[in-house]
């Protein structure tokens, strides 16, 4: 198989990443923060290991600040439906992901507002020129994707920060899409709440989530239960992070993360982020020479665009062209990626598009393998086009 | 008599603390805490040497909300 479908989740893992959750069911098999005896504290202990990475790689205040959700949806909830009250104004981009949008719909129902800002693809001037004109005596928050996991555009979330914070505007990012390729740093870039997805850019397994939150007391908790603290009280506890992950965490997938996050650390992320433009360069310009395919952006350069690439065959659904690169054992993903905003913003919302995002574990060959799939792609249905007429 | 430990919290808190002193050149060592009426359960740290300077750390730093600190 020839995957090339990373922007939902990376694949493969390290090897690292498995047997760091393989161990974990034998090594780390007791509940974390609950009991006194060996193991249980031994599980706590690597929990907390993989916090302190954590906050290391995001430039966090403390592992107090790095909050395990079940995905980066769940840590968007978390920020949006615990900060956000009837008659709050929130800035989005147009080009988020439904991690944020359904949310915000949801809250529209009790009186929540939001204006989207048009990104200026390319231009950061452009871009925090219309976050600026959409904020608002009642905006309380701004959040803004840092990679559009559909074209790979890249916010200026440092500057979205500043603007926001000239206001008093606390700002969060979806860094789903960028962690582990670009630099998000709490502290530097003045972010007040990061969401990621560690099974993506971190290489971590599915069903792990990271929310970093500078002051994650500012948020009001969506879901209470145990915290393996003050048990009489039936008050969520104050402290962080156990008061906001209630019940059993996902142990070996945060094992995994741990593992995941040492992978990305020792190669670095920006041998990572030139490995993949490189890919990247080689599949946009063979796809640009291919007959009847639609490109959207201008190639990934690691800065302004980002390694994700989403393009068209002129006259042909987006499902069917993924549906015959499957055939052929290659993976993408195929129609709207769920960010209708984004499509919206491209005028793709009625086709469409086929997305190809590449790994670290992505060769050369994976590439030419796809760039001849679509050639002989482009051959077929340059001919059933030409049938049709 | 068990032994004594500073209650402070949340395991993720105790851990904190722990690493805390051990900046400081203190050691000390993570448990869980005895339960206690009315307020339930929770973690500490057992600080075997200099456990005064320890609570005073810990107490500039934030970690103990009552002046009691630790259960002896």
């Amino acid at each position: 198989m020839i995957y090339l479908d990373n922007a939902a989740t990376t694949y493969p893992k390290p090897p690292s990443v498995h047997n760091a959750v393989v161990s974990a069911l034998s090594r780390f098999g007791a509940n974390p923060g609950r009991g006194g005896h060996a193991m249980s504290m031994a599980t706590a202990e690597e929990v907390y290991r993989t916090r302190a990475a954590a906050s290391d790689f995001f430039h966090a205040p403390g592992p107090e600040c790095v909050v395990f959700t079940m995905n980066c949806t769940h840590a968007l909830n978390a920020v949006l439906k615990g900060l956000l009250r009837p008659g709050d104004h929130v800035v989005v981009s147009n080009l988020e992901h439904n991690a944020v949008m359904r949310p915000l719909h949801k809250l529209a129902e009790r009186g929540v507002t939001y204006t989207a800002a048009a990104v200026v693809p390319g231009d950061g001037d452009a871009t925090v020129d219309a976050f600026r004109r959409a904020l608002r005596e009642e905006t309380r928050l701004v959040v803004c994707t840092h990679v559009s996991n559909v074209w790979g555009v890249r916010l200026p979330i440092g500057r979205i920060a500043a603007l926001a914070h000239q206001y008093g505007i606390p700002v969060c990012v979806d860094a789903a899409q960028s962690a582990g390729l670009f630099p998000v740093f709490l502290e530097e870039d003045g972010i007040d709440y990061v969401c990621a997805a560690p099974h993506k850019g971190l290489y971590a397994p599915m069903g792990t989530g990271l929310l970093l939150a500078a002051d994650g007391n500012s948020l009001d908790t969506i879901l209470e239960g145990g915290t393996g603290t003050n048990s009489v009280s039936l008050d969520q506890p104050e402290e962080l992070p156990e008061r906001l992950e209630s019940g059993t965490i996902n142990v070996p997938g945060i094992a995994g993360l741990r593992a995941g996050l040492a992978f990305v650390r020792d190669k670095g992320t920006e041998r990572i982020l030139a490995h993949e433009v490189g890919l990247m360069r080689t599949l946009y310009r063979a796809l640009a020479r291919t007959n009847g395919v639609e490109l959207f952006t201008p190639e990934p350069d690691g800065e302004a665009f980002a390694p994700v690439v989403s393009f068209r065959v002129r006259g042909v659904p987006s499902e069917e062209t993924a549906s015959f690169l499957a055939s052929k054992g290659i993976a993408v993903r195929a129609g709207l990626h769920c960010a209708p905003c984004a499509h919206r913003a491209f005028g793709t919302i009625d086709s469409g598009t086929v997305r190809v995002c590449p790994s670290a574990f992505t060769t050369g060959r994976d590439v030419q393998g796809f760039v001849e799939a679509m050639r002989a792609f482009g051959r077929n249905s340059h001919a059933v086009h030409k049938e049709k007429l | 008599m068990g032994k004594p430990l500073i209650t402070v919290g949340s395991i993720t808190r105790a851990m904190r603390a722990r690493d805390l002193l051990a900046r400081h050149g203190i050691d000390s060592y993570v448990e869980r805490a005895p339960h206690r009426p009315g307020v339930g359960c929770g973690y500490g740290v057992h600080v075997p040497a200099r456990e005064g300077e320890a609570l005073a750390l810990l107490r500039g730093a934030g970690f103990l909300t009552d002046a009691g600190g630790g259960a002896r």
